[in-house]
């Protein structure tokens, strides 16, 4: 069974699944309702997990950005955990450092 | 974590191989001395396709032949190298050994791998005798390597270039990773990507690209080098190249905005920079003077046949309501009646669009009889220009596919036992040029295919001898077209035909059962000194006919409206009788021969009598038969079902039909009738 999109334990968010363009659109759903249920939640600190990502590609990144964007306006302060390898690898060789300076500590 | 591309190899392959076929066009076409900028730029292109497509989908094998291949094109578009008859036939090999990866990639085939090394090396040693410095790529590289460096040094530059690429950029499959690493080897490269602001998560579409790029490149090469590293992806306005002195880096130009241009737009996966726009000369890869109602959708042939059945359906089904409203009153059901006409009348207007989803040009297979003429010439040390005529004419796609080992053979044969060396050309009168002709044209509902060579035309002796010699049984008394016909039964050649040209264990009593296969027939004309003609005919179309229904006794027939000439009730006076068997219809002063369709299938019960009956004329081929039935009884589009498949094949039919009553009819073929009568 494929894993659930997204899933909030305590402190931590563990994101799963295909991020590629294959799979991008059925991750949304599940991100905008985690996004509300954080809001509303108490704790403004959250890792993000992503050890459980299948595959990624260029607009699984900006996905995740985006929503770690708005996570941020809604006062909710992430962390990037765990990036698969590959993933870490596609964040640089796409110039984007920068761009998850602030959730990915090893960005820079 | 990579996209899964398998599904999109098909395209890939099937666009490699459109890409493959025009560069051996062209390069048959070309002439070296005086080539065409045109011409240059398209082979360049398809090449530079290819070796995108390759690096994209992980054939790093083709990526790399394509780049060496590429390379000295672009040397020779921009002039700075000479063509020359050589390297064109380089080119020529190069292209093979490109087909060969894309069929080992495709279809698991052996790959030679001598072969494409031995290509390779001389691609590499025109670019090494080239005056320009060196210009091939290692071939051990395992994505494209980088291009060569330009003929000219050029001073260190560094360059901010912005890439903003298009909405739908994610859905093209674009990968941005490999044109980045690929200007990274261009030179000292640095890389930013910014991912536009959003305020809102509801209703947010990830499939949309809002990222731009703004890159750093300090490099020699040129400006046109960096853009064609783009041509896979980027559209001219999307991007913004500027020289920069050191000091004046990162002020002058605007930041990347991520782009909302091109929202909504359909696209295709791996459109290029010169494809963007569909009704561009050159887009998909198009000539000038081309225009976009080419372009087109790649469906499978399955979905086509499906639909095509469904389509034969619908044709029975609307025969059936057709049939039931005859017997109700077109006064009070006028209505329905009209819309029963209706009806029919779409029915033949979406059965007509659906048909011709099927037909496909017959230059499909006639495009791949250049390259062949001309190494089997050169080969055979002859000299023959080969014409085609009729290349747009359309044949169903199921016949096309089964035309091409037939006329393969024939033109085989035409090269190797038919046009004459030049010397033997010369010494009996002709250009030492011989002249090999391919046509094809509609004839009524056939298409026919002919294969002629100005050569020395069939030899009825040695036919003779070599036939009595194969135990065939022949006689001096035989007429040429009798003598000819043996070389169509089978085990006619002999080892001394053979060659390795075309005895290649296909003789033309395969090419017989073959045309035979496809509901076809072969007539053959030979004249000694002057040359042969081959003459295949075809039907148009295996699924659909217009026919005109007609009973004899108590059964109904279909004859092909296309082969009836007309329909009349003979006076006793035109009636006139040859022997004890045989009748002629007296038709306006040319005496017809009257078939009895009643002899030829056994019918009980049908008229005998020719003037009380109905006397049909028909064309076989050129011969005008007369038919008797009893009753004409009205026309019909059927659909052709094969008997074959779930029976066998009857003499004298096209196959079978069923009819608005759903009573099966067997459909005529006249040609194959006339046949039938002479033998009964």
């Amino acid at each position: 069974m494929e894993p659930q999109a997204t899933d909030t334990t305590g402190h931590e968010h563990q994101l799963s699944g295909d991020w590629t363009i294959a799979g991008v659109v059925t991750q949304v759903d599940a991100l905008s309702s985690s996004l509300e249920k954080l809001s509303a939640a108490q704790n403004k600190r959250l890792h993000v997990n992503c050890a459980q990502i299948r595959c990624i590609d260029m607009s699984g990144i900006q996905l995740l950005h985006v929503w770690l964007q708005c996570a941020r306006l809604r006062g909710i302060s992430t962390e990037l955990v765990n990036l698969p390898e590959t993933m870490q690898q596609l964040i640089q060789r796409l110039g984007l450092n920068e761009a998850f300076t602030d959730n990915y500590h090893d960005a820079t | 974590m990579t996209i899964d591309l398998s599904q999109f190899y098909q395209v890939f392959f099937d666009e490699s191989s459109e890409h493959l076929a025009e560069m051996e066009r062209i390069f048959l076409a070309i002439d070296p001395a005086n080539p065409d900028d045109e011409d240059l730029n398209a082979v360049f292109r398809a090449a530079h396709s290819i070796k995108g497509g390759a690096g994209t989908f992980g054939f790093p094998d083709m990526a790399v032949v394509t780049h060496t291949l590429e390379t000295l094109l672009d040397k020779v578009r921009h002039h700075e190298l000479a063509l020359t008859p050589e390297m064109v036939d380089i080119f020529l090999q190069a292209g093979d050994a490109i087909s060969m990866q894309l069929a080992g990639h495709r279809d698991g085939s052996r790959v030679d791998q001598q072969v494409v090394e031995r290509v390779c090396e001389r691609l590499q040693a025109i670019a090494a005798n080239s005056t320009a410095p060196s210009a091939a790529a290692p071939m051990q590289a395992a994505t494209p390597a980088p291009a060569e460096p330009p003929p000219e040094t050029s001073p260190i530059t560094t360059y901010r270039i912005v890439f903003t690429p298009p909405a739908d950029l994610y859905n093209r499959m674009v990968r941005m990773e490999p044109i980045f690493d690929e200007l990274k080897t261009m030179g000292e490269f640095t890389v930013t990507g910014r991912i536009e602001t959003q305020q809102e998560f509801d209703g947010y579409d990830p499939t949309r690209c809002r990222m731009a790029w703004e890159m750093t490149l300090t490099t020699e090469r040129t400006v046109e080098d960096i853009r064609e590293v783009f041509m896979f992806v980027a559209d001219e306005e999307e991007l913004f190249i500027e020289k920069q002195s050191p000091e004046a880096r990162h002020t002058a130009a605007p930041p990347p905005q991520p782009s909302d241009s091109a929202a909504g737009n359909g696209s295709v996966m791996g459109r290029r920079m010169y494809d963007r726009n569909e009704a561009a000369p050159g887009a998909y890869g198009r000539r000038a003077g081309e225009t976009a109602e080419a372009s087109s959708i790649r469906v499978g042939v399955a979905k086509v046949d499906q639909l095509i059945n469904q389509m034969g359906e619908l044709v029975i089904t609307q025969a059936m309501l057709a049939q039931c409203a005859q017997q109700l009153d077109p006064v009070q059901h006028e209505h329905l009646h009209r819309a029963l006409s209706l009806l029919e009348r779409n029915t033949r207007d979406l059965q007509e669009s659906v048909m011709s989803i099927r037909m496909m040009p017959i230059n499909f297979i006639f495009s791949r009889f250049p390259r062949l003429v001309h190494d089997l010439a050169e080969k055979l040390g002859k000299q023959v220009e080969l014409k085609l005529v009729g290349e747009t004419t359309e044949l169903d796609k199921g016949l096309v596919e089964k035309l091409a080992d037939p006329l393969t053979h024939l033109v085989r044969n035409s090269l190797d036992h038919g046009i004459e060396s030049p010397e033997v050309r010369i010494a009996a009168g002709k250009s030492p040029q011989g002249t090999i002709t391919l046509k094809a044209a509609q004839q009524g509902g056939r298409v026919v295919v002919e294969v002629a060579d100005d050569g020395a035309g069939l030899n009825r002796e040695r036919i003779l001898a070599k036939a009595a010699q194969n135990g065939l049984p022949v006689s001096d008394s035989m007429s040429d077209e009798e003598v000819w016909q043996l070389i169509f039964a089978p085990g006619f050649s002999t080892a001394e035909q053979v060659t390795d040209v075309s005895g290649r264990g296909v003789g033309m009593d395969v090419v017989l059962r073959n045309v035979h296969a496809m509901g076809g027939r072969v007539n053959l004309f030979s004249s000694p000194g002057t040359g042969s003609r081959v003459v295949i005919s075809l039907p148009l179309t295996l699924a659909i006919l217009d026919g005109l229904s007609v009973r004899v006794g108590s059964e109904t027939f279909i004859m092909p409206l296309n082969s009836i000439i007309e329909s009349l009730q003979p006076l006793p006076s035109d009636l006139n009788e040859v022997g004890r068997k045989n009748t002629t219809v007296h038709v306006r002063g040319e005496y017809i021969p009257l078939m009895r369709l009643d002899d030829i299938f056994s019918i009980a019960g049908a008229a005998r009598r020719p003037e009380e009956a109905v006397v049909m004329l028909v064309d076989a081929e050129g011969e005008r038969v007369a038919l008797l039935v009893d009753e004409l009884l009205g026309q019909h589009q059927v659909v052709i079902k094969s008997i074959e498949t779930n029976y066998r094949k009857v003499d004298g039919t096209a196959g079978a039909t069923i009819l608005g009553n759903g009573q099966v009819a067997l459909i005529l073929d006249a040609v194959d009738m006339v046949r039938l009568w002479r033998t009964h």
